[in-house]
């Protein structure tokens, strides 16, 4: 009867050893916390923290937050997967079923949906933070990981927009990609790598749903990772003091990393489940809604489009993202890295120029919006459309706000400071003028447009 | 037993030793091997075949077609425009970013970026640089009206055909 002693002694011993067994390295009588700190927490973060970098307002947690919206866009995503059918036929009829059939589904789809509004916001938002402490000084290499991580979730909201298969994201898509095949040299390549085809149809489906659930999610998981790895290995935030002081991580860090958390997950609930995420009619390949308004994010480069294809869909885009890949190289500076936007003089001198930007921005679109120049500018040749708009006098302008800020100055950061603000006001003033505009994409008042949106 | 080395080694010292160039070389093929992978499959992600519309189209007896009037033919996306001097045929899709453009009273009007055309598709305001799409129209063995995208046609050149005259006339 040994055998069945035996049995009962190692099913009485059964909790203590699955501790000690599934754990080792831990003793038996460590607490929870101390063994979840020992295994996991500690090879994520340091043992020590400055007490600077966990003030709120030094970075306002944007990083994090973006992490957190990751992990909410990939569970959800996973969920809506069970269900989505990335077919023309059957795809907008899924996205009804997910709404209307499937329990919890239509909140899955809320969630999905407004965190990644979010996460474009926040991670626009992170992208300022840094500029404007110059984090990216000694940090070139996480600065590219940055930027190739902001192009991989504009990819992701890009091929997430077409598969509901709605009018918008029909209509959206084609816009998008007749603009790539503008782009000089792979233009034309890129357009048929990402239609399939001649027309958006049934190939373009795939090819964006594999895009969108596999090979980009992927790719920006691998880049996460070493963006954060680059954050531990370059010596934490970027900051210019020598021996700061430190509390531990524990539980200082793990505390706030978790009120973040959670935090992200409760505001995006909260907005799932007051608003209703939007779904147009389904596609039609032969007529466009009237007005066909991009997502938010995408507006100020539809108002571009709507000057001069050539200069808002490509000239702007492209020198943008060059003049982003450059800024750690043209910025040598050491001085204020990690402290919002340096000393108080540089300051001034940012700000008279971001509101120049607005006046003379403002003005000059309002100024091309009036019949009068309106009948002037019609008489001229084509070629002169393509610069003679507000998008390619935000280009010019912008130009000028850096070479004259740098020549004020006799510095480079605040020249580049001073431009990229011309250039964010530039499209502000666009997307506020995007979303005004109505059916025969004339001007609504703002109340019309306001109510077009809730 | 140390081996020493040759008194002619000391001229070849300076030379890539066996163990470079051996792992230059394993680098070297690696490389080759995963560009030509890469390059495959972007050989791969480019389609052979374009699904679309063949360029010849039959648009329909051209009795169908009032004179005067200028008909949307939603599946061929092309405006049909008879009047006394002839047929034509242009495109309804917009030259800018290929949205599909509405009649409006003074011609047509793209719903995605404001480009205006007037009644004949040319250009009056807005982000397009160049007029609708014109194309060339005929008559086939069967009577009946046919596009060929093919063949692209200045704006406001109809063709002349009898045998629709005489129809539309009967």
């Amino acid at each position: 009867m040994s055998f069945v002693a035996d049995v009962v002694r190692a099913a009485r011993a059964l909790p203590q050893n699955l501790r000690h067994d599934l754990h080792p390295g831990v003793s038996a009588d460590d607490s929870p916390g101390s063994r979840l700190r020992r295994s996991f927490l500690y090879h994520l973060f340091p043992l020590r923290v400055t007490e600077r970098a966990l003030a709120p307002a030094t970075t306002f947690g944007l990083g994090l937050v973006s992490v957190a919206l990751f992990i909410l866009l990939t569970v959800t995503g996973l969920l809506l997967m069970f269900y989505y059918v990335p077919t023309p036929r059957d795809a907008y009829g899924s996205m009804l079923d997910i709404d209307n059939v499937v329990t919890f589904g239509r909140l899955c789809r809320r969630l999905h949906r407004f965190g990644a509004d979010l996460m474009v916001a926040v991670v626009l938002l992170h992208l300022v933070r840094v500029v404007a402490q110059a984090a990216y000084r000694r940090r070139e290499l996480n600065w590219l990981i940055g930027l190739g991580l902001a192009s991989l979730l504009v990819g992701l909201a890009f091929t997430g927009y077409l598969l509901p298969w709605d009018q918008r994201s029909y209509w959206a898509v084609r816009v998008v990609t007749e603009l790539l095949g503008l782009l000089p040299v792979v233009g034309r390549a890129m357009q048929l790598v990402l239609v399939g085809g001649a027309e958006v149809g049934a190939a373009t489906l795939s090819r964006f749903y594999a895009l969108h659930v596999a090979l980009l999610p992927l790719g920006m998981l691998g880049c996460l990772v070493w963006h954060l790895w680059r954050i531990r290995k370059d010596g934490g935030l970027a900051a210019v003091e020598v021996d700061p002081p430190t509390v531990a991580a524990w539980p200082h860090l793990v505390l706030r990393v978790s009120l973040v958390l959670l935090g992200t997950t409760a505001l995006v609930l909260f907005v799932a489940l007051v608003q209703d995420a939007p779904l147009a009619p389904l596609a039609n390949p032969l007529r466009p809604e009237n007005p066909e308004k991009a997502p938010w994010y995408f507006l100020a480069v539809q108002e571009m489009v709507s000057y001069s294809a050539l200069t808002g869909g490509v000239v702007i885009p492209v020198l943008t993202a060059l003049g982003f890949l450059a800024l750690p190289f043209l910025d040598r500076a050491d001085l204020d890295v990690g402290y919002w936007l340096g000393a108080r003089g540089e300051r001034r001198t940012v700000l008279v120029a971001v509101v120049a930007s607005g006046v003379v921005l403002g003005l000059g679109t309002v100024a091309y919006l009036t019949p009068e120049l309106g009948a002037v500018l019609e008489a001229l040749p084509p070629w002169a459309h393509d610069v003679l708009n507000p998008a390619g006098l935000m280009l010019c302008w912008t130009a000028l706000v850096v070479v004259g800020t740098g020549l004020r100055t006799d510095a480079v950061r605040p020249a580049l400071r001073a431009g990229i603000g011309a250039l964010f006001v530039g499209l502000c003033v666009f997307t506020l003028l995007g979303m005004l505009r109505g059916p025969d994409w004339g001007l609504a008042s703002p109340w019309e447009a306001f109510r077009r949106v809730f | 037993m140390k081996k020493t080395r040759p008194p002619e080694a000391a001229s070849v010292s300076d030379a890539v030793s066996r163990r470079d160039f051996l792992a230059d070389s394993g680098r070297l093929v690696t490389a080759a091997c995963l560009a030509g992978v890469t390059a495959g499959a972007v050989r791969l992600s480019l389609p052979d075949v374009e699904s679309g519309r063949r360029p010849r189209a039959r648009l329909g007896a051209p009795a169908d077609f009032k004179m005067g009037t200028v008909t949307w033919l939603q599946e061929h996306e092309l405006f049909v425009c008879h009047k006394a001097h002839g047929f034509a045929a242009f495109s309804s899709r917009c030259p800018h970013l290929g949205c599909t453009v509405r009649r409006t009273t003074t011609g047509f009007r793209c719903p995605c970026h404001g480009a205006r055309f007037d009644p004949e598709g040319r250009v009056v305001s807005g982000p397009a640089r160049r007029a609708l799409d014109w194309f060339a129209v005929e008559t086939g063995p069967d009577g009946q009206l046919w596009v060929d995208r093919s063949r692209a046609t200045e704006p406001g050149s109809f063709t002349p055909l009898r045998v629709a005259a005489a129809e539309s006339a009967g």
